[in-house]
């Protein structure tokens, strides 16, 4: 389950255009019309692309008179949040002590390391 | 000085990590690529020793490092290489067995040496079978497809003439 909303969340933060209408989004709510001004495609094209972040769960759509809006969903976004850190975290303490390692590798012969 | 620099672009979705090594770039190229090496540096050190149980370095091969947590869960880190460029460039898959699969994420590790010493850079990519799946369905890869028909079509008319 949780692979599954990770994958969502990644594929869809993979393209450019989506991150863009993310960081439009994270400063508030907008119409599907504003939300396509800034770039060189139709609304069509730009909805695609609503569509796979909505699928993904970061974006909510809803209709309020005759528009079409959509606002920032930020669970998911959070979710990447705690597992980029938790990598940061996990690739931090490696590279310390493989620095370390490394040190002690090269006391004891640079040419043949041994375990 | 000797400390790792981390940087998340905005821009992309990737991580990026740099760190410089006091020890020439083919003994670190070892301990990146060598059972008995990996298993003394990689992993939290909160969960003791790192038991590596497979490092099969060739291209497609797989890789997976296993922690046992205080509390006796195991925690199994595995992958996939897709290339092996000794000694300066290897590129992998990464994972956390249950929670992710092991083809969301690579990692490209590069390797510099610059004075006996080595610059180190990894670069972490979110990649994704469902984008790959979704360029297909917005028919980008059509586009593609038919810039390659026409392609085809040129070279057999330059072959028949």
């Amino acid at each position: 389950m949780e692979q599954d909303v990770l994958s969502l969340t990644f594929g869809a933060l993979s393209d450019p255009t989506r991150r863009a209408l993310l960081a439009r989004l994270a400063i508030g709510e907008a119409s599907v019309g504003e939300l396509a001004q800034p770039f060189d495609m139709s609304t069509a094209a730009v909805s695609k692309h609503l569509k796979v972040l909505e699928d993904a769960g970061l974006i909510n759509r809803h209709k309020r008179s005759q528009y079409n809006y959509c606002t920032l969903e930020a669970g998911p976004l959070k979710d990447i949040d705690r597992w980029v850190g938790a990598y940061r975290a996990l690739w931090h303490e490696n590279l310390e002590q493989l620095d370390d390692y490394l040190a002690e590798l090269q006391r004891v012969d640079p040419e043949t390391p041994k375990q | 000085m000797n400390k790792m620099l981390i940087d998340t672009p905005a821009a992309e979705p990737v991580i990026v990590m740099k760190r410089s090594f006091n020890a020439p770039r083919r003994l670190v190229w070892r301990a990146f690529t060598m059972p008995e090496h990996v298993s003394r540096w990689w992993g939290a050190r909160s969960m003791g020793t790192t038991r590596v149980v497979k490092l099969d370095l060739q291209p497609q091969g797989e890789w997976r490092f296993e922690q046992t947590a205080p509390d006796g869960a195991i925690y199994a880190f595995i992958g996939t290489y897709l290339e092996i460029s000794e000694p300066e460039k290897l590129v992998n898959t990464f994972g956390l067995e249950g929670m992710f699969t092991d083809k969301t994420v690579i990692e490209t590790h590069t390797f510099d040496e610059v004075d006996g010493k080595t610059e180190y850079t990894a670069i972490t990519r979110f990649d994704s079978i469902e984008d790959r799946d979704g360029m297909v369905a917005s028919g980008m890869e059509a586009g593609a497809q038919e810039s390659m028909d026409q392609l085809d079509e040129l070279l057999a008319g330059l072959t028949a003439a």
